[in-house]
């Protein structure tokens, strides 16, 4: 029902944009991260970090603009904890709309996956996104500022999911002229299950080279 | 069941949502093509219908520019194999009042067609601008400049006008035969500087008649406050002495800046704490959080250059209306 009423909500949206005879805007961006992935059982951590790569890509249409990304890499084991490294896999699709020239909301299922040899550890989880961008006047500079939280959460783990939520800060140097941007930024998300027993967060700094609007 | 047929009409409105953009265009084009096509066969009543039906059928930009310049231009000659000259005639007529740069090819179309062109061309008097979108000046040492391109020789006044017609400036009285260059100083006959406001640059045809189309541009001027305090009453500085550097009043952008940079900076610091209480941070956050505030002093330096005293800016957007052949 959910995906119903997020499909509605974006084809009225796009409707009304095509209606409109607006221009398509495209943006694209490739994204290298090195992540870091912390796991607390029961007062036990580990953690794992590794570099990851990825893209996305963005249409817009009007006010609406529906996009997709992707990441992927491979997760090894730090000083501490499990010896065996993951893949982690991640994309999302969302619809987004800026109803001010320095907010963006955003909306869309995400999924992710940690997949060893012995087992997949999946999320899928649709989340909420608020965005504050602005110009630095008479720079070529953007900071940026960016919250979200899981609307709902499901994982194939024992413990119930209590919450997932995480957010984004970083700058965007986007050089007079220039056709490129690039995005320095650092991310970082937390899941909290079972009341505590088990928590996992994902921090990343990443560095994105982009085509189009940041 | 309910659900499946809600996911099924909502498919079909994004298909026809999105074939019908598609449809409208190609019917566009290839009525375009087909009426070539029949023109290229000497189908002279043919083409003239299906080249009529796709300009009339164009919504918006579905022809591009240069698809409508071309399809008038086989109208024209359609119409004139069809012994309709006055039809061809305001076929080439629109072409001029489009683009004063175009002509019709001549291995294409042979000299009738063209003669007839040029005729049109010659009947068509208005001008069209060439500016810059935004241009920085300083009122009365400087100017704006504004190139205007006429679609065949004539006679035009170029004025200033508020944007409710009352005349600030007389820039120019006189003939235009391919290009003129006019210049504005900011300044109104008086020879003060104007305020900020929505100005119209104006410019029409001497000469009354059919085919004299008069084109305005908006203006939007924004004067710039100056950047230096008041000159100190009876200072009395003597002759030689340095003169006092402007300094800037206001410092509010500039802390709104050097604020939202500490924004950025304290969240990619504080984040981890915000959305996991287990989050180890990771260390290498710290180098991003240090390279946002230190771009700071650079807007500083560009504002201070920007906020010179007397600058105008003026920024300019195009609006084209067949007009009384006179300008008030």
């Amino acid at each position: 029902m959910k995906t119903l009423v997020l499909a509605a909500a974006g084809l009225t949206l796009l409707g009304s944009a095509v209606g409109a005879q607006q221009r398509l805007r495209a943006t694209g961006w490739g994204d290298g991260a090195i992540v870091q992935l912390g796991t607390q059982i029961l007062g036990a951590r580990e953690s794992q970090s590794g570099p990851v790569f990825g893209g996305e890509g963005r249409l817009g249409l009007g006010p609406v603009t529906l996009g997709v990304g992707y990441l992927e890499g491979r997760l090894q084991p730090g000083t501490s904890g499990t010896p065996q490294g993951r893949d982690l896999v991640e994309a999302r699709i969302f619809v987004s709309a800026r109803p001010l020239s320095w907010l963006t909301l955003s909306a869309g299922p995400r999924v992710r996956a940690f997949v060893t040899d012995a087992a997949t550890e999946r999320w899928v989880w649709w989340e909420g996104r608020a965005r504050a961008q602005n110009a630095l006047a008479s720079t070529p500079l953007q900071t940026y500022i960016e919250l979200w939280r899981a609307l709902s959460a499901r994982v194939n783990l024992p413990e119930p999911v209590d919450h997932v939520q995480g957010g984004e800060a970083g700058v965007v140097l986007r050089p007079p002229g220039a056709a490129l941007w690039f995005r320095l930024g650092y991310r970082v998300d937390g899941a909290r299950l079972g009341g505590g027993l088990r928590s996992e967060t994902v921090e990343a700094v990443s560095l994105a080279v982009g085509i189009g609007g940041p | 069941m309910t659900r499946r047929l809600v996911q099924l009409l909502l498919a079909s409105l994004l298909v026809l949502t999105v074939r019908g953009k598609v449809a409208a265009q190609q019917a566009a084009t290839d009525l375009l093509a087909q009426g070539m096509r029949a023109y290229q066969s000497l189908d002279y009543d043919q083409a003239a219908a299906i080249l009529r039906r796709g300009l009339t059928r164009t919504v918006g930009d579905t022809l591009s520019t240069a698809e409508r310049l071309q399809a008038l231009t086989y109208l024209g000659a359609s119409e004139l194999f069809r012994d309709r000259r006055d039809a061809a005639l305001a076929a080439f007529r629109q072409i001029a009042a489009t683009d004063p740069r175009y002509r019709p090819s001549e291995i294409i179309f042979p000299p009738q067609v063209t003669g007839v062109f040029g005729e049109a061309r010659q009947q068509t008097k208005t001008v069209f601008f060439q500016v810059q979108q935004e241009t920085e000046f300083r009122a009365k040492t400087e100017h704006f400049t504004a190139r205007l391109v006429a679609s065949s020789p004539h006679d035009v006044a170029v004025t200033i006008t508020t944007g409710d017609g009352k005349l600030v400036r007389r820039l120019y009285d006189g003939p235009i035969a391919d290009s003129l260059a006019v210049t504005w100083d900011g300044l109104t006959e008086e020879r003060n500087p104007v305020q900020s406001g929505r100005y119209t640059l104006r410019v029409a045809p001497r000469a009354a008649g059919a085919g004299q189309l008069a084109r305005q541009l908006s203006l939007e001027i924004l004067r710039a406050k100056p950047d230096t305090q008041p000159w100190p009453a009876g200072a009395g500085l003597a002759e030689g002495t340095p003169l006092p550097l402007p300094s800037s009043s206001s410092s509010g952008p500039a802390v709104r800046s050097l604020a939202e940079g500490l924004a950025a900076a304290v969240a990619v610091v504080v984040l981890p704490s915000i959305v996991s209480h287990d989050a180890a941070g990771f260390k290498g956050r710290f180098a991003i959080a240090a390279a946002i505030p230190p771009w700071m002093p650079s807007r500083e330096r560009t504002r201070r250059r920007e906020l010179r005293p007397g600058v105008v800016w003026s920024r300019c957007s195009n609006r084209m209306r067949r007009a009384p052949p006179r300008c008030g």
